[in-house]
């Protein structure tokens, strides 16, 4: 992990153009963080084969 | 008050089409409500008298004629300000469109004007529908119609508050972390979030293409059935709407509910749930009981990791359809909306369609382990009782991401999984701010959603109070 995350996060965004408010990068990067975590391990629950078209599929077949 | 403004939607438009009254006398009675509660409650954008009382005649003149006009024939309604009309501006409650024409009218709106209802204004909401409590930094902070001190929720403030504050009859709202049914549990209005591609998105602003969804908030559950009517089906202009056909959702709605299994959930829903909520939400259960509903405990699986891959393709959405407005004009944002798209722009690749990936053995989750035992789900909207509009101005600062997660934590994961929600009024917490429940269904099964709401309205009286003026 990067020693500095919300530097780095400031710097990813600044690259796509967006100016991050030094005030808000710790908060921020501590959000995302915890969202990288819930990722990992939600990830593990699905199929290698599974696309997200899928789930309109199973929205349409669900109705009674 | 007027008589006619105690009147629901489906109510008016019954008395417009027996002759009773008439579109100009319900146009007569709401344009001064609406301005008088907009002094109080901020609720309004724009109001077209004028308009709306020539659109009103032309409305009576077309009846006169034995022309029929629609379901909603008369009704006077105004909406949320993110449903376009070609040529005039949405503000989208944001300082970047409030002078941008829109392209085009938007099918939700083209569908209520061919069931005959009246627009007569547009709405304060959410700047660009992204915050769940109702604060908006541009145009001022809604306020709700039961205390002006408190909160409205959001995003569709306006919508909540007006029809509460009886100063429209229905109104168009959009849901895509819970911006339908937290405004009417906190203002007491009932609201439909319908199922994903229920509802054509063509021509509504957009918030996150793969959760946004369209539906009305009004009086009573049948306004809302009458509402979802008219603008539900498939639209060659939005390719993610539906083609499964739509229901008479009106034909059905007074068959028994007897029979009927609620489920309760045993976790997440009722974790650290307000005391007083929770003594109302047990109230409305005891009242499906007596209808002859079946309460039954159901576990809830894995909400907090689809909360949280709700929130990941939200906030990576609106990121991405804002990225140009958010490199070229920040400082035209709110320091809140601003702070919340900084955080989408952050979303990786593989977070954001990992999440996409789940979203569909989410579902196969849920319809397994949920809805294979149950009709439909039970469960409080927020789990906190409703705090003032001061306590939650919290901008874009350090508590912002601690209290978006709170409001919203019981409504994202339903957006996730793309499933209908109808949220009811069912009493008054004890500081008098009204409360609702929300009815979870299987995909497309609002029409079940409507009977066991409009059979527990039958059955109890708190959709008929209404806040002092």
């Amino acid at each position: 992990m990067p020693t500095d995350p919300a530097q780095t996060y400031t710097d990813l965004l600044a690259l796509e153009g967006v100016a991050l408010e030094p005030a808000r990068a710790a908060g921020v990067a501590e959000l995302l963080q915890l969202q990288l975590e819930t990722e990992r391990k939600a990830t593990q629950l699905i199929a290698f084969e599974a696309e997200p078209s899928g789930f309109a599929r199973t929205l349409r077949e669900g109705a009674k | 008050m007027s008589d006619l403004l105690a009147m629901s939607a489906a109510e008016l438009a019954r008395a417009i089409r027996a002759r009773k009254t008439s579109s100009v006398e319900a146009m007569q009675a709401v344009l001064p409500a609406a301005r008088k509660a907009h002094e109080r409650l901020n609720c309004f954008v724009r109001i077209d008298d004028d308009g709306a009382l020539a659109a009103a005649r032309a409305s009576d003149a077309a009846m006169a004629r034995g022309r029929n006009a629609g379901p909603l024939a008369g009704v006077p309604m105004a909406h949320k300000d993110m449903y376009y009309r070609e040529g005039e501006c949405s503000s989208c409650g944001s300082k970047i469109t409030r002078d941008r024409p829109a392209p085009a009218t938007a099918t939700a709106l083209k569908r209520l004007d061919a069931a005959g209802a009246v627009q007569f204004g547009v709405l304060n909401m959410t700047e660009f529908a992204y915050g769940p409590t109702g604060h908006n930094y541009h145009w001022g902070h809604c306020r709700n119609a039961w205390n002006p001190d408190y909160l409205t929720g959001g995003s569709s403030s306006g919508s909540g508050t007006s029809v509460a504050a009886r100063a429209n009859f229905a109104a168009l709202g959009s849901d895509t972390g819970g911006s339908i049914r937290l405004p009417s549990h906190f203002c007491g209005v009932a609201g439909i979030k319908p199922t994903y591609g229920r509802v054509s998105r063509a021509g509504a602003m957009p918030l996150s293409f793969s959760m946004d969804t369209v539906g009305p908030l009004a009086r009573t559950v049948e306004d809302c059935a009458l509402m979802l009517h008219s603008i539900a089906g498939q639209d060659p202009a939005d390719a993610t709407s539906s083609a499964l056909p739509v229901p008479d959702y009106l034909a059905g709605l007074e068959r028994p509910v007897k029979g009927q299994r609620i489920g309760v959930p045993t976790a997440y829903f009722r974790d650290a749930l307000d005391p007083g909520i929770e003594k109302l939400l047990d109230a409305s259960l005891d009242a499906f009981r007596s209808l002859g509903c079946e309460i039954v405990d159901v576990a809830i699986p894995g909400m907090d990791a689809w909360n949280r891959a709700g929130t990941a393709i939200i906030a990576a959405e609106a990121a991405a359809m804002h990225a140009n407005w958010l490199r070229e004009r920040p400082q035209d944002y709110s320091d809140q909306v601003r702070a919340r798209l900084e955080i989408g722009a952050g979303v990786t690749a593989i977070q954001y369609l990992n999440a996409l990936r789940l979203r569909d053995a989410a579902l196969k989750t849920w319809l397994a382990e949920v809805m294979s035992r149950v009709d439909a789900v039970h469960a409080p909207v927020v789990a906190f009782a409703t705090p003032s509009i001061a306590e939650t101005d919290v901008g874009g600062g350090a508590k912002m991401n601690e209290l978006m997660a709170l409001v919203t934590r019981l409504m994202r994961p339903v957006n996730y999984l793309g499933l209908p929600s109808l949220a009811v009024p069912c009493g008054f917490q004890t500081h008098g701010l009204p409360c609702a429940f929300q009815l979870i269904g299987r995909p497309f099964d609002e029409g079940l959603l409507f009977r066991l709401g409009h059979a527990y309205q039958r059955a109890t009286d708190w959709h008929t109070r209404r806040p002092t003026p």
